[in-house]
């Protein structure tokens, strides 16, 4: 069912990670992911694999939800995997070889890496940010840190605030694609069924009620908008400020630990467990 | 005869995740067959889960679901031949619309069923009568409508399809009351003509009693209780303790009684107040 897509959806809870500020989330989630990618040397891959389960366990979301949000992304997966496995070419004798078709210790090595990193990527940007950070906030840290840029007459409130409301109405946007895939199904529509071309056309019952209703609900939204007497950015005060906190100085140091350990591992130890390659 | 039940059905969604929620725990319900039968309960008691699991649109984790005493799972690839017995309108069903006139939206339904043309044509022009479209609206395109004219053309959308088993899911929501009494009129009617067994999900204790023959009461995903008015109508203080309660009229009439008036109980529309009213008027 369409509810079963888990990316980039919060669940609440109340952990370190849930605790802390979104602008270090995001800032920390940067760190993340680029030494993610700077990590070269076997041992360092294993560091960021146990590093992420380590972000997992504190985070203290469920394993499962985390492996569903892969699931939208194996394609890709497999796509990676395969062209490093076949368009590698290493030195030495191939492991298989067939025709054109040769295969490489080092492609494979290369294959099971780069799906190790892009689901290591995943989960960990999942846990720091979307599902441990309600979008708002997640928006809001977003604006807070991006602030310097309107001296540059950036509008970052209103590219912030349409990401808020985008992100506001993708529940509301899957939940009402959901009700019209039923009532369409309740009138005998088949989406499950015959080539692509058929099911794309069975799907024009669903998506021209949502376009009709998208645009309503954007010209009520417009007009609940003006009724507040919403006019971006100008004299706008906020409810709750943002503080950085000891969490969030916890969370930094962690980051920046992880960093420093990827580094030192790519430096002092790059050939341990390396098979040869 | 029974025309669905449901036998010991548990629904829970989102299974397995912190937003798990029991939606119905061990309901069994049946609706009998020839009738308008009413399912009334609150917001959140699991009326629109229940009315989904009838058709098919929802599988019950377990229990079963019995068309004429035939499992619907049976066949699991055969489901829309289900969906076309039983016929479910939506809540809100104006929103579903997409044809670029009303006569192919109507017609969506039995063309899928792979009737032909001949057949589709009688049958769009016999629900558009039963739900009170003009046949000048037909081909215009559901887009121009008023709000009314809507939810009528999207009534006809599945009343088309000739299902042995209507359902609708709250069909008046949001009409003023000259559109209920039609809406409900034309429901009425296409039962009457057809005699096939029609169920009303409804929050409106006045429309089920006005309407329907038999009650059948959910609270909380739990079945509260279930029968014909002149029973469920007895626990007045029960049903008012949910927030649900009796008609006003029922409620007034046994104000009424109370008050020392000797009037007949089973009393649920204003129509038969007035005549019972009257009656004991004349007799004193």
């Amino acid at each position: 069912m369409i509810k079963d897509i888990t990316l980039g959806q919060f669940f609440p809870g109340d952990s370190l990670l849930h605790r802390a500020d979104p602008r270090m989330k995001i800032i920390t989630a940067l760190i993340y992911i680029v030494f993610v990618f700077v990590a070269k040397a076997t041992l360092a891959y294993l560091f960021v694999i146990l590093f992420t389960l380590f972000l997992v366990f504190i985070s203290r979301l469920r394993f499962r939800i985390i492996l569903k949000a892969l699931k939208p992304v194996i394609f890709i997966m497999v796509f990676t995997a395969f062209f490093n496995i076949f368009w590698t070419r290493g030195e030495g004798e191939p492991l298989f070889s067939y025709g054109i078709i040769r295969i490489y210790k080092e492609g494979i090595w290369f294959a099971v890496m780069m799906v190790l990193r892009v689901a290591c990527v995943l989960a960990g940007s999942c846990v720091l940010l979307t599902y441990t950070t309600s979008p708002i906030a997640l928006t809001d840290g977003l604006e807070r840190l991006l602030a310097p840029l309107k001296k540059i007459h950036l509008p970052v409130h209103e590219f912030s605030m349409m990401m808020t409301i985008a992100l506001r109405f993708i529940p509301t946007l899957v939940e009402e694609t959901d009700k019209i895939m039923s009532a369409q199904k309740a009138r005998g529509a088949d989406f499950s069924s015959g080539g692509i071309i058929k099911r794309a056309k069975a799907l024009l019952p669903v998506l021209i009620p949502l376009f009709a209703s998208s645009f309503r609900r954007a010209s009520e939204l417009a007009t609940a908008m003006e009724c507040r007497c919403y006019r971006g950015d100008k004299g706008r005060t906020r409810m709750t400020t943002l503080r950085y906190s000891m969490t969030d100085l916890a969370l930094l140091l962690l980051l920046l630990f992880f960093g420093a350990g990827v580094i030192l591992i790519n430096i002092f130890l790059p050939h341990i467990l390396s098979f040869g390659i | 005869m029974k025309a669905l039940e449901l036998i010991d059905i548990v629904y829970t969604y989102s299974k397995n995740t912190p937003f798990e929620k029991t939606a119905l725990d061990k309901v069994s319900v049946s609706f009998e067959a020839g009738r308008i039968n009413g399912l009334i309960g609150h917001t959140g008691s699991g009326k629109s889960t229940l009315v989904q699991m009838m058709n098919g649109l929802l599988r019950p984790d377990s229990g079963e679901v019995l068309l004429f005493g035939k499992s619907i799972w049976e066949e699991p690839k055969k489901i829309r031949d289900v969906r076309f017995k039983v016929g479910l309108v939506f809540q809100y069903p104006e929103y579903q619309l997409f044809e670029e006139t009303c006569e192919k939206d109507i017609a969506f339904g039995p063309k899928n069923m792979g009737l032909d043309a001949q057949e589709i044509d009688r049958r769009v022009k016999s629900a558009a009568q039963f739900v009170g479209l003009d046949e000048s609206l037909l081909v215009k395109s559901p887009f121009e409508l008023s709000g009314g004219q809507k939810r009528r053309v999207a009534l006809a959308g599945i009343m088309a399809m000739e299902p042995e088993v209507l359902i609708l899911d709250e069909p008046a929501a949001g009409l003023d009351p000259i559109g209920r009494e039609e809406i409900f009129g034309g429901i009425r009617s296409y039962q009457r003509s057809r005699n096939n067994t029609v169920i009303i999900v409804s929050h409106s204790m006045e429309d089920v009693a006005a309407y329907c023959d038999n009650i059948t009461v959910l609270s909380e995903g739990k079945l509260f209780m279930s029968g014909s008015c002149a029973e469920v109508f007895e626990h007045e203080s029960e049903l008012t303790e949910m927030g649900l309660g009796v008609p006003q009229i029922t409620r007034f009439i046994r104000m009424l009684r109370d008050a020392g008036v000797e009037l007949r109980r089973d009393i649920y529309t204003v129509e038969d107040a007035v005549s019972a009213i009257k009656e004991y008027a004349g007799r004193r």
